[in-house]
């Protein structure tokens, strides 16, 4: 059973290899301690390839990649750990770690690599065989980053292999932490393969995201304010084709019915003129699915309303909440409902939803909300245009500690 | 509900094929299709509920203002403009494993219509007489009905346009050489009708025919299905024209491209290479992404129209297909109206024709011989 390596760690070498051969070297190579030097010196130059590689640059999403690895803020993050580390615990790496990233989402699974690899752990990362020019290039840097890199870090490999469950339960059978980073079909597939009695494992779902708008916050924006909101709008929007899971698909307007009906009447047209700006395109297949999936929720659900903004953004008005979203196909297509206030998220706020991108909504509203939703859903709640940026806290866990073990060491 | 639309649909039923300057074809083509329109409003409550949350024009009066519905919405809805005691037979598409199927439901005065316009069609092409026909295909694909329904009901719907058929394929789509000369020593001296589909024809008939010295220049050829995988090893439709008639002899053939959604109201191959609508259907074609209507020379997505069913809203849909209009009255065959080419299946969207539903399992079928 081999594999092919597409980037890694000295001394490993590239091309078809061995599996087993493979794992032997990634678990006998000496480990790392938690947030080394030489693990921050690796993981920094790979963001400093990200902000400063010319062809890295023209794609935002390796620039934002880059901004949350840079080396000061890497260094920030192990200075608070420090620092709120209890006395009697030691941080160490889990060892191997097993990465199935999603073919969807291109940069994924360089963000899964940093926090193995900051946190001290061994890396096996299993690329789609669905490439892309951005997957291309991220390999490119990472190897070179791994080539120069010094020693004392964990080692690394980036693998392509065809669906063999043969070679994914050989990994698995070998790894401390396997991370899936969806979706759900993914999990239950990897998930056939066991792991090891003791070795752990963290899970991305399938999520789905929303935003909420402070009608009265929008009307009394002026010109720039209002393009400012439309920028941020259209990068959540149309970013990965409004298919990432944080992506917005449902639009809340909190306010009177007076004031909802004003603030989308200015907001959606700057959002579509921001859209043109930036060629926003969606596919001719998205776009179609955009329509089919119009129909069918006309006929099974609550939609009592087209718009249409330019040819990038399709808003349906519904009367109700929930709306079934399992088919939504993605490239610029919003559901729209208004309500005078949060409360209305409490009744249908689940599991699967995973991000609240708000506007014009006080902070004390929404940890009302938070805190009134008790873990029934949202892990994430954030500002108009991040809502697909990186962060620590991920999907109700917090990546900084999710790949150290915690070692309660009492000692004279 | 039906006497009424009959009365308008009768005149463009009975009208010559192909005769009609394109502007007095569309002033006949769209009250009929406003009246259908208003008829499914009527008697489908789902699509009236369409046409007022999407404010539908209530009776358009420009081909291109005529809304459509997506064909993706029949794998998903049953939409139906009559009784269900008046459904008389379910057409299914597409039916292979991973795809849902689209169902169409038909009752007796729909089902009558198209198999009506159909024969006209066929009649234009292969003349009035039921002629002897030389199916290529296996007649397994009417033993199983559980599979590849898409080409089972093309040549069932093809075989009552053809007389005594003769299927000129084995179980494992091998050319079956005692039924095609006997076929060919008992009809092969007078015009006969040849159907299959048209990856069939090319990768099974062809080289097989010309091997055994075939002789099927007096059969008429009526293929469907589609191009996509004969472009990929670079057969278009005048390669696939010369190619089988050196290789069979055949020079009269005709492609046309239908849909499940509007059986009857086939686009029929000229002499020219390209497809006509007849004067009970056309197409509007739209640009991809404002799905708005481009001018002659543009491709897009194509919209078909037709006069036929009333027993489902099917009259207008937004197909997966993209196309052109080539030219319009022009008369380079002899035919008048829009000159179409059917360009494939819109990037990554669900695969629907026949013909690559047939290569895919037949790859499936030779890789697991291998």
């Amino acid at each position: 059973m081999k594999v092919q390596v597409v980037a890694s760690s000295p001394p490993i070498s590239r091309g078809d290899v061995e599996v087993g051969a493979l794992l032997d070297a990634l678990t006998a190579a000496p480990r790392d301690e938690p947030y080394g030097d030489a693990a921050l010196a690796l993981c920094g130059a790979v963001a400093r390839k990200l902000l400063d590689d010319p062809r890295a640059r023209r794609h935002p999403a390796l620039t934002a990649l880059g901004f949350f690895a840079r080396p000061s803020e890497l260094a920030c993050l192990r200075h608070e750990l420090a620092a709120t580390a209890p006395p009697d615990m030691v941080r160490v790496p889990h060892g191997l770690v097993f990465h199935v990233p999603p073919a969807t989402v291109d940069t994924v699974f360089v963000f899964s690599w940093l926090w193995a690899t900051l946190a001290g752990n061994a890396s096996i990362i299993r690329l789609s065989s669905r490439t892309s020019p951005v997957v291309t290039l991220l390999c490119e840097l990472v190897a070179d980053a791994l080539a120069a890199s010094g020693p004392g870090v964990a080692p690394s490999a980036f693998v392509r292999y065809q669906h063999d469950a043969a070679i994914t339960a050989a990994i698995s059978a070998r790894c401390a932490l396997r991370v899936i980073w969806g979706g759900d079909a993914t999990i239950a597939t990897i998930r056939a393969a066991p792991l090891p009695p003791t070795a752990r494992e963290l899970t991305f779902a399938d999520r789905r995201g929303m935003v909420a708008l402070g009608a009265a916050a929008v009307v009394a924006l002026d010109d720039a304010g209002l393009r400012a909101l439309a920028e941020a709008m259209a990068t959540d929007l149309f970013e990965l084709d409004q298919r990432a899971c944080s992506s917005p698909r449902v639009a809340l307007w909190l306010g009177d019915a007076a004031a909802c009906a004003a603030a989308r009447e200015r907001l959606w047209p700057e959002v579509a003129t921001v859209a043109d700006a930036r060629g926003v395109r969606p596919p001719p297949a998205a776009r179609l699915a955009r329509e089919a999936f119009v129909h069918r929720a006309i006929l099974d659900g609550p939609v009592v309303g087209r718009a249409d903004y330019g040819a990038a953004l399709t808003v349906l008005a519904v009367d109700r909440l929930p709306v079934a979203l399992d088919d939504h196909p993605g490239g610029g297509l919003l559901l729209e409902a208004a309500a005078p206030s949060l409360d209305v998220l409490e009744r249908w706020v689940s599991r699967k939803d995973q991000t609240l991108a708000h506007f014009g909504i006080p902070r004390v509203e929404l940890a009302g909300l938070v805190a009134r939703l008790a873990g029934r859903g949202l892990d994430r709640v954030v500002p108009v245009g991040r809502a697909l940026a990186y962060g620590r806290f991920w999907d109700g866990d917090d990546l900084a500690t999710a790949f150290v073990r915690c070692v309660h060491l009492v000692g004279p | 509900m039906t006497a009424p639309i009959d009365t308008v649909l009768a005149p463009l039923l009975a009208a010559p094929l192909y005769a009609t300057p394109q502007l007095a074809k569309e002033d006949a083509l769209v009250p009929a299709l406003a009246a259908l329109g208003a008829h499914h409003r009527a008697a489908c409550p789902a699509y009236a509920r369409l046409g007022r949350v999407l404010g539908w024009p209530d009776l358009p009066t420009r081909l291109a203002d005529v809304p459509w519905l997506p064909t993706a919405l029949w794998k998903t809805h049953r939409l139906v403009s009559v009784p269900e005691s008046a459904i008389v037979t379910t057409l299914t598409s597409s039916g292979t494993s991973g795809q849902t199927p689209s169902r169409v439901h038909l009752d007796h005065a729909t089902a009558r219509r198209q198999a009506h316009a159909l024969a006209r069609i066929i009649g234009h092409a292969v003349g009035p007489r039921r002629l002897p026909m030389l199916v290529i295909d296996s007649a397994a694909v009417l033993r199983d009905r559980t599979a590849l329904t898409a080409r089972s009901a093309g040549v069932l719907g093809m075989m009552t346009h053809g007389a005594r058929p003769v299927f000129a394929l084995d179980d494992e789509l091998a050319l079956d050489r005692g039924a095609v000369e006997d076929f060919l020593a008992r009809y092969g001296d007078a015009p006969f009708l040849i159907f299959g589909f048209t990856y069939l024809v090319w990768t099974r008939l062809g080289p097989r025919a010309s091997e055994l010295g075939l002789d099927l220049s007096r059969g008429v050829l009526l293929h469907t299905g589609g191009w996509k995988r004969l472009e990929a090893i670079a057969v278009d439709g005048s390669a696939f024209r010369a190619g089988l008639a050196a290789a069979t002899g055949v020079t009269r053939c005709y492609d046309f491209y239908g849909l499940t959604e509007q059986v009857g109201s086939v686009l029929l191959e000229g002499d020219d290479g390209l497809l006509y609508a007849p004067p009970f259907a056309d197409v509007v074609v739209r640009d991809p992404i404002t799905l708005a209507e481009v001018p002659a020379g543009a491709p897009g997505v194509l919209q078909l129209v037709s006069a036929l069913p009333t027993s489902y809203p099917g009259h207008s849909v937004l197909t997966e297909d993209l196309g052109v209009v080539e030219h319009v009255d022009r008369d380079t065959c002899g035919r008048l109206g829009k000159a179409i080419r059917v360009l494939g299946r819109v990037p990554r969207a669900e695969l629907r024709g026949c013909s690559d539903v047939v290569a895919e399992a037949l790859s499936a079928i030779e890789g697991s011989v291998r």
